[in-house]
């Protein structure tokens, strides 16, 4: 069986509340090992909490989340997720290069130097290698959390508002970065030219549940007229709301 | 406008509920407990002590981790608004006060009933009130000072004080130990320079300390770990046993500021050691080392409790990252070696201290040998359960943002430091009695290391962080 019908992330009636609020309810999906997804939903939907309970740094009410077949809490799940958070904050007390080191250290990345090397290189990162994370600019923070949330090259990346904070060619060299990597992708985005660029295939979550799920090019399909894509959107959030 | 401003600069900060409780307190404590306690307990002997010690504690640690009652609000609209700079600093300076310097009317004030006449009753009000003050202001002045003055301003200002234990009357904390009238002096000379340099930080906030925040240390480290051909565990090793992360949490309602400072283990060894050889000569040497009781063996161990405790409760958690941790290995295993090498790394602080105590202990001091079981086994395994608890109650916060509050400070926050005086109990009684010492050190130790053993409980918490909004 070809690994492209192979379901690499599997959640299946997952709900989960905040006390009282619920989150996500009754919430179920499968993306297909290779495929790229963008999770598109408006402010509070439930997308960070979805990332959160695939990552395993939540646990679901009820319901089941599989990883390659594996519960995400699990070692295997984390040897093979990457994932990184909206406004994600390395450890400020380290360095640039000692962050790299330590995360790619904790996973058991083999080649840790040379890990650590490519990312200084990939992202412009070389020249701040020494730089106190806490004294950074908010770019290259972002640019530092990428780069650990990729350095153990997973084959699952699970993205939350990736671009954030970065400026046009560094946006540039980190769309390239992501469409070169042999990975199932979920990113997390409002801003749909990240989304059409990055992934092929949508998941709208709204107040907890999903809204629609298919392809970009369905959902372009959905244009009337003139109509720009983030039209639909808000259209397909709005009636489901 | 004043008021208004005071009101919504203390409502920012602090929920009504704590706000409520603290004003309970102050009350229960200065007024009602002075007034209905029969027979007060002496304002001398072994409160002196008490006071000295716990007077050091608050000068030095607002001096190393103090900070800013800031939020991240006030720099992008508070600060920009034409207000009168007299009328902000004032209503920061409140509100840093009822934050941090107000403990210690707390701590002390009860206390006054048994001052003896009203001419020193008054006078020692008043001195406790400065005190405040003083402790307040050095919270705010620690912003503008780099990390190695603060260290050394506090091991400065923690010996000077020390020293009015050994007799000296020109110390701030004089009073307390019967020197009032030079004692006052100086405590009033030292306010005097203290609170109108940090008034006046806090009037150009924006253009003083907010700006040395960013200039205050280099944005470079000279030296740097190399984290390569290490297994996980003994990367996790490596970071916390190389250096001390100076994350502080230890006012009244909770950390004022974080600082990404560390400093490296060898050199908070190198001074502990010399502290530790100082200690040793006044304790066990020096003409005062002959005095029947030898205070300062009692009041040390509580004092490097605290300070352990400080650094390991809510410190080791604030400036964890979940996304990078927890996703790379069971967060029950990363925890535990996480607590583990923090606890080792605070016997820098506390190991030489230990070990003047066993010299001590053979030199025939018996409380000494109390002091090394409570410094070397009672302080470390209670910080790994102070840590547990603090976290188990949600009264930790993640700080992302430099030198500002993570967020306005709550109950839940200020019922988190009762653990702290639970340990400051059992060390008390450790002091007391060898038996005690002994099973208290026995029980914790167990204690913890029983909780250390159980995943469950540790991914408990890492759920519980991360659904309390730690990314």
């Amino acid at each position: 069986m070809s690994l492209s019908v192979q379901a690499c992330i599997e959640a299946k009636f997952v709900t989960k509340s905040y006390g009282k609020t619920v989150a996500l309810d009754d919430v179920s999906f499968s993306i297909p090992c290779g495929e790229r997804y963008a999770l598109l939903g408006p402010n509070g939907a439930g997308k960070s909490t979805t990332l959160k309970l695939l990552v395993g740094l939540l646990k679901s009410d009820t319901g089941t989340i599989r990883i390659s077949g594996y519960e995400p809490f699990s070692s295997d799940a984390k040897s093979i997720l990457g994932y990184l958070p909206e406004d994600a904050t390395p450890y400020r007390t380290l360095s640039v290069r000692e962050n790299l080191e330590y995360i790619a250290a904790l996973r058991g990345v083999k080649d840790v130097r040379e890990a650590t090397e490519r990312f200084l290189d990939d992202l412009s990162l070389r020249e701040y290698e020494r730089a106190k994370v806490g004294k950074l600019s908010r770019g290259n923070m972002q640019k530092l959390a990428i780069a650990l949330a990729l350095i153990h090259k997973p084959r699952i990346v699970l993205l939350d508002e990736p671009l954030n904070y970065l400026d046009i060619p560094t946006q540039e060299r980190v769309f390239k970065m992501l469409k070169s990597l042999d990975s199932t992708q979920i990113v997390s985005t409002h801003i749909m030219s990240i989304a059409t660029r990055l992934t092929e295939k949508v998941i709208m979550i709204s107040r907890g549940r999903i809204v629609w799920n298919g392809t970009i090019d369905t959902l372009k399909s959905l244009e009337q007229g003139e109509e720009p894509i983030e039209s639909v959107v808000a259209r397909l959030m709005t009636n489901a709301g | 406008m004043l008021a208004k401003l005071v009101k919504f600069v203390l409502l920012t900060r602090f929920s009504k509920p704590l706000l409520g409780l603290v004003t309970f307190f102050l009350i229960y404590d200065v007024v009602i407990r002075a007034v209905t306690t029969g027979g007060s307990p002496e304002f001398s002997g072994g409160f002196s002590y008490y006071a000295v010690g716990a007077s050091i504690f608050f000068i030095t640690i607002s001096l190393l981790f103090g900070g800013l009652f800031i939020l991240k609000s006030d720099r992008d609209y508070l600060l920009t608004l034409p207000l009168k700079r007299r009328e902000l600093s004032l209503s920061l300076f409140t509100a840093q006060f009822v934050g941090s310097g107000i403990t210690i009317l707390f701590l002390f004030g009860f206390y006054l009933a048994g001052a003896g006449t009203l001419q020193t009753t008054i006078l020692l009000g008043a001195d406790l009130a400065i005190l405040a003050a003083v402790v307040t202001a050095l919270g705010v002045i620690s912003n503008i000072l780099s990390t190695r003055v603060r260290v050394g301003l506090a091991a400065i200002l923690g010996i000077w004080c020390l020293s009015s234990i050994f007799g000296n009357p020109f110390t701030p904390v004089s009073p307390f130990t019967g020197d009032l009238l030079y004692g006052s002096i100086v405590l009033f000379g030292f306010a005097a320079i203290t609170v109108p340099v940090a008034l006046r930080e806090l009037a150009y906030l924006e253009l003083g300390s907010m700006r040395s925040l960013l200039r205050a240390t280099s944005s470079e480290y000279k030296k740097t770990m190399s984290f390569a051909g290490k297994s996980p565990v003994r990367a996790i090793y490596s970071y916390h046993l190389s250096f001390l992360e100076l994350v502080g949490r230890v006012n009244l309602a909770g950390s004022t500021s974080y600082r990404a400072a560390r400093v490296r283990t060898s050199t908070v060894l190198i001074i502990s050691s010399a502290l530790g050889a100082v200690y040793l000569f006044l304790a066990g040497l020096s003409p005062f080392a002959d005095l029947p009781s030898r205070p300062v063996v009692i009041v040390l161990p509580i004092l490097m409790g605290i300070i352990t405790l400080v650094l390991m409760s809510q410190g080791t958690f604030s400036n964890e990252r979940g996304w990078l941790a927890f996703t790379a290995m069971d967060p029950a295993v990363y925890l535990r070696h996480l607590l583990l090498s923090r606890a080792v790394s605070t016997l820098a602080i506390t190991g030489p201290f230990a070990i003047a105590n066993i010299v001590l202990a053979f030199r025939g001091v018996p409380a000494a040998v109390n002091s090394s079981i409570v410094l070397l086994v009672t302080v470390s395994s209670a910080s790994i359960l102070a840590t547990y608890l603090v976290a188990r109650l949600g009264a930790v916060q993640q700080v992302k943002e430099e030198g500002m509050m993570p967020g306005q400070f709550d109950l839940k926050q200020l019922l988190a430091i009762i653990p702290t005086y639970i340990v400051i109990i059992l060390i008390v009684v450790s002091e007391i009695s060898l038996t005690a010492s002994i099973v208290i050190a026995g029980v914790l130790g167990t204690l913890s290391l029983l909780m250390m053993l159980s995943k469950s409980v540790w991914r408990g918490i890492a759920y519980r962080l991360t659904q309390r909004g730690f990314v």
